[in-house]
């Protein structure tokens, strides 16, 4: 069976021991591989509301994800991740940027969520070809990448999304 | 010819193979502009979660829709793999901050923001070796 979408899992990051769970989406900001998938199509998966405060003045905040590889015997290969939808506010914007530790290795973990991550470049790739190089992973291998949420200030409320994507080849 | 101009053609010749539509992951579907070289499409949400969009219609039209509950929201999307293997990326306008898909060719370029028409200089920054080379040749050539 070559590799399904389900066989990648996008996980939260957890500050404690792998495959800890992470019952805080709040709290993905670097650390270890998670038990906790980021649950897909969901309002809030990735943080709580920003504020009306925050939104007039103006907010950037960021997360640490990791995506791993659950098939049983396969390499997922050369997958790209990249932004396939931005946001849909005008007022805000997500850029996203791999971890600088190598694959299965903890990554950084910031202070808080108003924190950048050290030496992390940030793009917003926005097709297969500009996409973010997660290298090779084979059978539960992960790799952690950063996500950046700028709101402008003086944002109007609105329902926000945006999509990352992944991509990569498989052997049958 | 120069690899900016060749990029462009090759451009071309990719946005004549894209699908005339495609549905995105929250299962909208987008159709291929031709004139901005980039997939759109809507969905509906209510009109109080989307007052931004109201200012930028003129006032008639904005009297007119008041009466109206929902409000289209647009949604775009580049080309994408395997139509063309050419990197594109979101630049933000400066002005609005609306997003604006740019080709890697279009580096060091000025380009018009879609929503509110600002002239924006085209700056794109990545950390892809693959694409920092595409670049470092554009400034070249």
């Amino acid at each position: 069976m070559p590799i399904a979408d389900t066989d990648i899992e996008h996980r939260y990051s957890v500050d404690g021991s792998f495959e800890d769970p992470q019952p805080d989406k709040d709290d993905s900001l670097g650390g270890e591989l998670s038990a906790t998938e980021i649950p897909d199509d969901t309002l809030n998966n990735d943080m709580s509301d920003i504020t009306s405060a925050e939104a007039a003045a103006g907010v950037t905040k960021y997360r640490g994800w990791m995506y791993v590889n659950k098939h049983a015997s396969l390499t997922y290969i050369g997958p790209k991740m990249w932004i396939e939808s931005q946001t849909s506010s005008a007022d805000t914007s997500v850029a996203i940027g791999m971890a600088v530790e190598a694959k299965n290795l903890p990554i950084e973990v910031i202070t808080n969520e108003l924190t950048p991550p050290s030496t992390v470049v940030f793009s917003t790739p926005a097709n297969f070809a500009a996409g973010l190089a997660v290298g090779d992973l084979d059978p539960d291998d992960y790799k952690g990448h950063w996500l950046k949420y700028i709101v402008t200030a003086g944002a109007n409320a609105v329902v926000d999304t945006y999509t990352l994507a992944i991509r990569g080849d498989t052997n049958p | 010819m120069t690899l900016r101009q060749k990029l462009q053609e090759q451009f071309q010749s990719d946005l004549a193979k894209a699908p005339e539509s495609i549905t995105n992951k929250n299962g909208i579907e987008l159709h291929l502009d031709k004139n901005q070289q980039i997939y759109v499409g809507y969905d509906k949400i209510p009109r109080k979660w989307a007052l931004k969009l109201t200012k930028k219609i003129p006032l008639l039209f904005d009297f007119l829709l008041q009466s109206r509950f929902w409000v289209d929201r647009e949604w775009i999307a580049a080309i994408q793999f395997p139509a063309t293997n050419i990197p594109i990326f979101y630049e933000y306008c400066k002005k609005c901050k609306a997003p604006n898909i740019v080709g890697i060719w279009q580096q060091n370029t000025k380009i018009s923001c879609r929503m509110c028409g600002k002239q924006n200089l085209v700056d794109i920054k990545s950390s892809l070796k693959s694409i920092q080379e595409i670049l470092e040749r554009l400034d070249i050539g």
